[in-house]
């Protein structure tokens, strides 16, 4: 059965964030002071501080070894690179427990009376193009080599984070080729969030294109790999209206709508 | 309304004061010597499930009370390609003395009490959340507290009749359980204070730790006379919060079973006993409490096991027309191990409490089920 494969220090599961940083990121988002840049820059920082503490057992273990991770940029000088900043710059695919030991720097806030550290990984940055064409090769080129190196794990995860359109060609067929990469356990997921700054309504982890506003939303649905049940599952535990054919995108997206997806597509099946 | 009753509900308005002590075991007698209208829970399929609190020792027609030595068969094993230390389940029994699993083999077979000089024992059983922080020293803590100290095994005995238990006493023995869980988890943090931790650590600790628990006491009853030859009618409760269950096998096949959980209950999220006060003010409520009692008779077998075992156990009985599963009279390591192989269990912490008067009964040979 696929997609069934137990996450443990042996057999790490990797997931691999692709996000935007065009130009078009710098307009705010709707009703808000945040610009989209800042605003996905919390969220991914938001998401590893949780991934780090999902992996977090006890003083005597500190984290486990459970994921590779890895933030790519696309945008920026129209080139896309690693994203993650300080210690952690330039590399691709990174150790759980290195990310949690190396961030930029750490925020600090009191909140009910309690002071809590918030970890920084990754800034704001909006410029340029949106070269996701490249940054799907990129990823294709990073995942070839783990998925060899890890025949057991549960399949990598790979999240595009967008606003716009690809200026770079037709990101479909390099979204397949990185689909058809696969581990014992399944081939690698491929989930797309296309976020808007407007009040459009969202479509939500669809499956049908036929019900899609445009082409650009059915080639995204296109490049979208089928939920596995367990994320399914955790779907509807979110009340979200899925099927056990929805795709794992959703277009139109607000940013809870962009953390509530990110919540299910890094939810693992069984974490060791 | 009969006074008693009136003033029953006006303690229960007041029992999470701090400073009501003196009320709240007004209340706990209350509850114990005025059973008020009665639900059936179905947890048990006894009838008569004496003794009761008063000493009713009715036995079944064909039965035989117990007239050997009692054993506890104790094993706990890690995840596969984990070691012992990272286990997150834990055991604890009490014969007179703590023994805690911290002190253990992986496996080992304990002699409990003879007909001579019976005397009671408490087990108790904790799989710890494996995604919560530290989660092992908190299920370590709560089996430990449980069998040894005096405020669980006192809430066992509030309930009279295993056939018909009050929510209201469910409720009861909710509330006193979060003071209990709070005064522990107060302990537990203790461990951290002082401690330099990285973010990611005093996040988690933040977030807290979670464990399962199954305490069950057996208490010899009916002739209680320790010079004489007579045979000891064993009784047992148990309280269970969460997916651990006890199987009571008789002639065996499963007689009982607590909780009486469905297939697919098991490895959803079960009832948890948390560190965090408002996560059990939220999910530790009277739906939470499973209670049973029974006797414990010549011939008859108790398991108890953690989730993964339970489920497998469970699933074996219900494909099996219920006829105990088959497992060899001497449980090792390697019996588990071909389980988990095989994929017939998921590869979780496993422990398992066997209790038996003499040779366990699976020394005879069963048919093998399908």
């Amino acid at each position: 059965m696929p997609y069934d494969a137990e996450i443990s220090r042996t057999n790490p599961s990797c997931f691999l964030f692709l996000i935007d940083q065009s130009g078009s990121m710098s307009d705010n988002v709707g009703g808000s002071p945040e610009t989209k840049a800042q605003a996905l820059a919390r969220v991914i920082n938001e998401l590893l501080m949780n991934l780090c503490i999902r992996c977090t057992v006890n003083p005597r273990e500190g984290i486990r070894y459970y994921y590779d991770v890895g933030v790519l940029g696309y945008g920026r000088n129209n080139t896309v690179s690693p994203a993650l900043e300080g210690a952690l710059a330039d590399r691709e695919l990174i150790p759980i427990p290195e990310i949690a030991n190396n961030p930029l720097r750490i925020h600090e806030v009191e909140q009910n009376g309690r002071l809590r550290r918030f970890p920084i990984w990754l800034e704001p940055v909006a410029d340029n193009g949106t070269p996701m064409c490249e940054a799907l090769r990129v990823a294709y080129a990073i995942l070839e080599p783990w998925v060899t190196q890890h025949p057991n794990s549960f399949p990598p995860t790979v999240i595009n984070i967008t606003d716009g359109q690809p200026t770079d060609g037709d990101p479909l067929p390099e979204a397949q080729r990185i689909q058809q990469l696969t581990t014992k356990d399944g081939n690698v997921l491929m989930f797309n969030v296309h976020i808007s700054e407007t009040t459009a309504n969202p479509i939500y982890y669809p499956d049908d294109e036929s019900r899609l506003p445009d082409d650009y939303a059915r080639m995204l649905f296109r490049m979208s790999s089928a939920l596995p049940s367990h994320m399914v599952q955790a779907a509807q535990q979110e009340r979200m209206p899925v099927t056990s054919a929805s795709r794992g995108f959703v277009f139109n997206a607000n940013m809870s709508d962009v953390i509530r997806f990110l919540n299910i597509g890094t939810r693992p099946k069984k974490l060791r | 309304m009969a006074f008693h009753h009136k003033l029953l509900n006006w303690l229960q308005g007041w029992r999470f004061s701090r400073w009501l002590t003196v009320p709240l075991f007004t209340e706990y007698f209350l509850m114990r010597h005025f059973k008020q209208k009665p639900r059936d829970t179905g947890l048990s399929t006894e009838k008569s499930q004496g003794p009761d609190n008063r000493g009713n020792t009715n036995l079944p027609p064909g039965s035989e009370p117990i007239t050997g030595e009692l054993y506890l068969e104790l094993i706990r094993l890690p995840k596969l390609g984990h070691s012992l230390k990272s286990c997150d389940d834990a055991w604890g029994f009490f014969d007179g003395k703590i023994h805690v699993c911290a002190e253990a083999q992986t496996c080992e077979i304990r002699p409990l009490g003879s007909l001579k000089k019976p005397s009671g024992f408490t087990v108790a059983v904790s799989d710890g959340a494996s995604d919560s922080f530290d989660s092992g020293s908190w299920a370590r803590l709560l089996t430990k507290e449980a069998v040894c100290e005096g405020t669980v095994r006192k809430l066992m005995s509030i309930p009279s009749d295993a056939s018909k238990v009050q929510h209201r006493q469910l409720g009861f023995i909710a509330t006193r359980l979060r003071a209990w869980a709070a005064k522990l988890a107060q302990e537990w943090r203790q461990q951290y204070n002082g401690s330099n931790l990285p973010w990611y650590l005093v996040e988690k600790l933040e977030q807290g730790a979670h464990a399962t628990l199954l305490v069950a006491e057996f208490l010899p009853s009916g002739p209680r006379r320790s010079s004489s030859n007579q045979p000891v009618i064993w009784t047992y409760r148990v309280l269970a919060i969460g997916d651990n269950c006890l199987f009571h096998f008789r002639k065996n096949r499963l007689h009982n079973m607590i909780p009486n959980l469905d297939l697919d209950q098991f490895g959803n999220t079960p009832y948890l006993i948390a560190t965090r006060e408002d996560y059990n003010e939220q999910h530790l409520k009277p739906e939470a409490v499973n209670w049973a009692q029974g006797q414990f008779l010549a011939g008859d077998e108790i398991w108890i096991a953690t989730d993964a075992l339970s489920a497998w156990i469970a699933r074996r009985c219900r494909n099996g027309n219920n006829n105990r599963p088959d497992v060899p009279v001497r449980l090792t390591e390697q019996f588990f191990h071909d389980l988990r192989e095989r994929r017939q269990i998921r590869n979780d912490d496993i422990t398992f409490l066997r209790v038996y008067s003499k040779s366990p009964s699976c020394a005879k040979p069963l048919k093998k089920q399908a």
